[in-house]
């Protein structure tokens, strides 16, 4: 795969935009090979100190006490601050108002911490924790969703465990199934999944002078941060400032876990009067971030013999841990979508958020979404064997196009590649000759071949409840160079260089002018989250806003240099032209500050509006992403094992901005699909976590990469960025299950639980001998 | 704050008396690729670590006067990519080539391996087919003790506070002697195993050696199945049944218990799949 570009459907030409759609080198590369690109613990300030934080490490209990004598006898410990220490508000909670910095009377997880310890470094503020004295009292706790749900469960929170219910009603299920010649119903689970990010969560909080404070922080979300921290130190929002670092992987793991770590590390700076460092250990990660939601979802599908589903009925029920963090979101996207990007005309979904004393889980790539796909996924391949019919036929038959209806009733108008994408993955992976032939083996090693299909809604959605709209600073100057800031954060996925696309073509400067720097939310107004798979559609949106208007500008005094009229400007790769001349795109720069001509400009964009109402009916998301998975593995049945050999994945991507940094987003996700399919299961023990390491929690590897074949459609909408839209979540959402139905087409078992490991195959296997 | 104190001996000599000197808390440390990990989570706090890496003349392989002497500090990489243990002794090959990542095999040392005392060390389960023998030295003497008789338990050993193993050696097999390595783990690279096995095949004598790890204690060696083979191998008239025969008994050998990694379930199903694909390969010739 050297030649990356010649994957566009589009080829390039005179028309095509100079950069958009190219592989431009990420911006950021260099930096990043060599060692210089500065994650925040390459940061340090003057009087720095370092922290860590007071784990009680008990699931369930009242808090009495905390005693920091122990840990300021200690020489090198400059301070110990718990929750009376905090001048603000003691609450975190980023949707729900569940959730205090630091508890003071009530501990209901093994991350819960209960004080911050401030010393000389990180080992002795680590070794000083630990002689915190915290005096618990042990309540009864409850591990489990399901059971969470029963009345006389130990309550998490007063008020009952289950603090989440959307419904999704659509047409009648009584008729939709008995309309239905065969109805598959099943029950599926997953665990908790951990983001696994190269750089672990970390900030340093820097007191300003003038009562204002800066947050340095590895981190999705910084207008998340600022909230958070101006929250607990009581301060407006205007004295407090976040700088995002260069930041080493997000998937989720980065959108509100930040808040606690910046909010404590700024109470200790606040308590302190100098910058404290805060860095979390890979074990401290493990306890402390939010997981993928354990899910149970039980799903009953109706279909016709001819193969059209007729009626769906789902209910899922969500494990959110202590608080309910991004709960709220997760589990209504997981409802929105239940039913798979199929057009079902009778829908009955329930989806259930729930405490418990465990971890909490919110965002993690696909959001609430990879759960339920294994579900409906599964469900329509058994549905599949079933009616004799083909699985790829089967999806075709059901699945989603323009003019069809969604599952909250939602007309589909423009940029549904969703059988593009089925089709493109059955062509380029020989489905059709693999599935009889693979059928055909029958020595120890025995080859399948799955598939799975999703669909998801870019950006926020109906019940986001947050801003759904960025912005973006452009300044062009006077030598025709450009500085961009966005709201929209790099985590790793290259926003950075797409965005340098953009800008580069709808200003028409050269690409090497321009600089878009990580976000400083003292530059750009809040721009929401950079999650959702809509950093590339808002921020790209934003400068493209901010383009035109410097354009509009900049035209004028450009028409007045060419003797042109405004109307005939055009600025292209790095010239102005019209009226038969052209100048420099620096030269006109130039001269815009020679007359005293404004070459800034503010960018906005507000996503389109959109509807879920309390039947779940509604235009839940503007536009949806759409994505295919073949996967093809190898099971030894002596051993169990399972090896991914290959896996054709086809994305919607609307239009691609840079091939190579799309391949890299699609690549990535492959693996976390394998890592959710095959390996991944955070495993917990009365609420204490058994696998806080990679030793012991398994992750995919370099040597299980299996052969991987990116496909591109480009749907085009047309309210997108050069008609892109999202690619962030959904290369992480079809593979798991393609591999489970790879894995059933290879030894013609199924499984209904997450990852499916060999030991879960070899027992299986086992027991059908037995039979 | 936990800050030991640090010997670096040049010579034997040194070490022994370092370690010896040391007293109760002290420890040895090599590669580092177990110690550090146990000291960095608290489990471990020596007072006092003498640090190996100095230490001249014990690392490398040496094949001499029908014997395979591996240094006390020679590297996984080192053994795994030796032509004469590759040839003659694949298994310990294999098993080398096996652990953990790139980098701890080349600062992982085979006698921190086997003084670490894992149940689930790749290379003694292929040391231990091969009849492995310890060398030890303390400031009292030298001692050569059997793999077999070596360990005690999870992390015990027959070792005493103020000795150290200067080498493993085993007898060169014959160039017609088949071995067989097999770890089964979580996945393709930095795996603890599940189950491993090492086992050898000598079709001049008729007997095999069946080791398994991570199903019991320490590494064990299936003695009943071995002996079962060896008094029936040269008269069988059914070879194959045999082989399943043995491969039912070499399971005794295991008392596996459920961990984070598997059940005790699945690895006594392991052990006894994995017992009859080494057989079938080595003596019967056939893949499954």
């Amino acid at each position: 795969m050297t030649d990356r570009t010649d994957k566009s459907p589009c080829a390039p030409d005179a028309s095509s935009p100079p950069h958009v759609g190219r592989s431009v080198t990420r911006v950021d590369a260099e930096d990043k090979v060599r060692g210089t690109a500065r994650y925040v613990d390459d940061l340090t300030f003057p009087n720095m100190l370092h922290a860590a934080l007071v784990f009680p490490g008990v699931a369930h209990a009242h808090l009495k006490g905390v005693d920091p004598s122990p840990a300021l006898a200690i020489p090198g410990v400059h301070a110990v601050a718990v929750a009376a220490d905090i001048p603000g508000e003691n609450q975190i909670g980023c949707v729900d108002k569940d959730q205090p910095l630091m508890p003071e009377d009530r501990i209901r997880y093994t991350g819960d911490a209960v004080a911050v310890v401030v010393a000389d470094t990180p080992t002795l503020a680590r070794e000083a924790a630990l002689a915190v004295r915290v005096d618990t009292a042990e309540l009864p706790a409850v591990f489990d969703a399901e059971e969470a749900m029963r009345p006389d469960a130990p309550s998490v929170h007063d008020g009952g465990n289950t603090f989440l219910h959307f419904r999704v009603r659509k047409g009648d299920i009584a008729k939709g199934f008995e309309e239905a010649d065969t109805v598959v119903e099943r029950v599926f689970h997953t665990y908790h999944q951990e983001h696994s990010y190269l750089e672990p969560l970390g900030t340093i909080a820097v007191p300003e002078e003038g009562g204002s404070i800066t947050i340095y922080g590895t981190m999705q979300c910084p207008y998340y941060v600022q909230k958070a921290v101006a929250t607990v130190l009581g301060l407006p929002l205007s004295r407090v400032r976040v700088r995002q670092t260069v930041t080493g992987g997000g998937f989720g793991g980065k959108e509100d876990a930040p808040n606690e770590i910046c909010a404590c590390a700024a109470l200790a700076a606040w308590k302190t009067g100098r910058p404290v460092k805060l860095i979390h250990t890979r074990e401290e990660d493990f306890y402390r971030s939010s997981k993928r939601h354990p899910m149970s979802v039980s799903f009953k599908l109706g279909a016709k013999a001819n193969g059209r589903f007729t009626a769906v009925e789902i209910r899922v029920v969500a494990d959110a841990g202590a608080y309910s963090t991004l709960s709220p979101v997760v589990i209504f996207r997981a409802a929105a979508h239940a039913t798979g990007p199929y057009e079902i005309p009778n829908v009955k979904t329930d989806a259930y958020g729930v405490y418990t004393n465990r971890q909490t889980t919110g965002a993690f790539r696909g959001f609430g979404q990879p759960q339920t796909i294994f579900a409906n996924e599964s469900v329509v391949d058994e549905m599949a064997e079933r009616l004799g019919i083909d699985p790829v036929e089967l999806r075709l038959k059901n699945c989603l196009a323009v003019g069809k209806r969604t599952a909250t009733g939602q007309l589909l108008t423009e940029s549904v590649g969703l059988p593009e994408t089925i089709e493109k993955a059955r062509d380029v992976s020989d489905w059709e000759k693999k599935r009889v032939s693979y059928a055909g083996d029958n020595g120890r090693i025995r080859r399948g071949i799955g598939i799975g299909s999703i669909y998801y809604g870019v950006s926020l959605g109906a019940k986001g409840l947050l801003l759904d709209a960025s912005g973006a600073h452009l300044n062009v100057y006077r030598d025709g160079s450009v500085r961009i800031a966005v709201g929209g954060t790099e985590m790793g996925q290259g926003l950075l260089t797409v965005l340098c696309q953009i800008a580069a073509d709808s200003l028409g400067a050269p690409i090497e002018s321009i600089h878009v720097d990580h976000v400083d939310t003292s530059v750009v107004p809040d721009s929401g989250p950079s999650v959702a798979s809509r950093t590339t559609l808002m921020s790209g949106n934003a400068v493209i806003d901010a383009a035109t208007k410097l354009k509009a500008t900049m035209g004028k005094v450009a028409a007045d240099m060419l003797g042109a009229s405004p109307d005939a400007i055009e600025f292209r790769g790095g010239f102005v032209r019209g009226g038969g001349g052209s100048v420099t795109f620096a030269d006109v720069a130039n001269e815009c500050w020679l007359r005293n001509v404004n070459t800034a400009a503010e960018g906005w964009y507000a996503a389109p509006e959109s509807t879920f109402d309390e039947n779940g009916q509604g235009n839940a998301y503007a536009v949806y992403s759409y994505a295919t998975h073949v996967a093809e593995v190898e099971v030894d049945t002596e051993s169990g094992e399972i090896r991914l050999i290959r896996v054709t994945a086809a994305h919607d991507v609307g239009r691609i901005l840079n091939p190579v940094t799309l391949e890299g987003q699609i690549e990535g996700g492959v693996l976390q699909c394998a890592g959710m399919g095959l390996y991944e299961r955070m495993k917990t023990s009365s609420g204490d976590i058994t696998t806080p390491d990679f030793s012991t929690y398994i992750i995919p590897t370099a040597m299980d990469v299996p052969e991987i074949e990116s496909v591109f459609i480009e749907a085009r909408y047309s309210k997108g960025p050069f008609g892109a839209k999202g690619i962030g979540e959904t290369p992480a959402m079809p593979g798991a299950v393609a591999i489970a139905n790879a894995v059933t087409h290879a030894t013609g078992i199924r499984f209904y639980e997450l990852p499916v490991t060999a030991e879960a195959v070899r027992l299986a296997l086992s027991e059908r001998r037995d039979q | 704050m936990y800050e030991p104190v640090w010997r670096h001996p040049k010579s034997l000599d040194e070490a022994v008396k370092a370690i010896g000197d040391a007293g109760e808390s002290g420890r040895l440390i090599a590669g580092g690729t177990d110690l550090a990990v146990l000291i960095r989570k608290g489990v471990s706090r020596p007072d006092v670590l003498v640090d190996l890496s100095g230490v001249c003349g014990h690392a490398g392989v040496t094949v001499a006067d029908g014997r395979i002497a591996l240094g006390a500090l020679a590297t996984h990489a080192e053994i795994g990519a030796h032509p004469v243990v590759r040839e003659r002794a694949g298994l310990l090959a294999r098993a080398c080539s096996a652990v953990g990542s790139a980098q701890t095999r080349s600062r992982g040392t085979v006698g921190g391996n086997v003084a670490n005392a894992s149940p689930a060390a790749d290379s003694v389960a292929a040391l231990a087919a091969l009849d492995g023998d310890v060398h030890v030295l303390s400031v009292r003497g030298d001692r050569v003790v059997p793999l077999a008789g070596f360990f005690k338990g999870p992390g015990a050993t027959v070792l005493a506070r103020d000795e150290l193993i200067t080498g493993i050696s085993f007898d060169l097999p014959g160039s017609d002697a088949r071995s067989y390595y097999r770890k089964v783990g979580q996945r393709n690279a930095l795996a603890i195993a599940i189950v491993s096995i090492g086992a050898t095949f000598d079709p001049e004598t008729g007997t095999v050696r069946l080791a398994f790890g991570s199903v019991a204690p320490t590494v064990v060696r299936a003695r009943a199945a071995e002996a079962l083979f060896a008094s029936e191998w040269g008269t069988s008239g059914n070879r194959p049944a045999l082989v399943g025969a043995v491969a039912r008994l070499a399971a005794e050998a295991a008392s596996p218990i459920d961990d984070v990694r598997a059940t005790a379930e699945y690895r006594m199903m392991l052990v006894e799949t994995l017992a009859a694909s080494s057989l079938k390969e080595m003596c019967l010739g056939t893949c499954a």
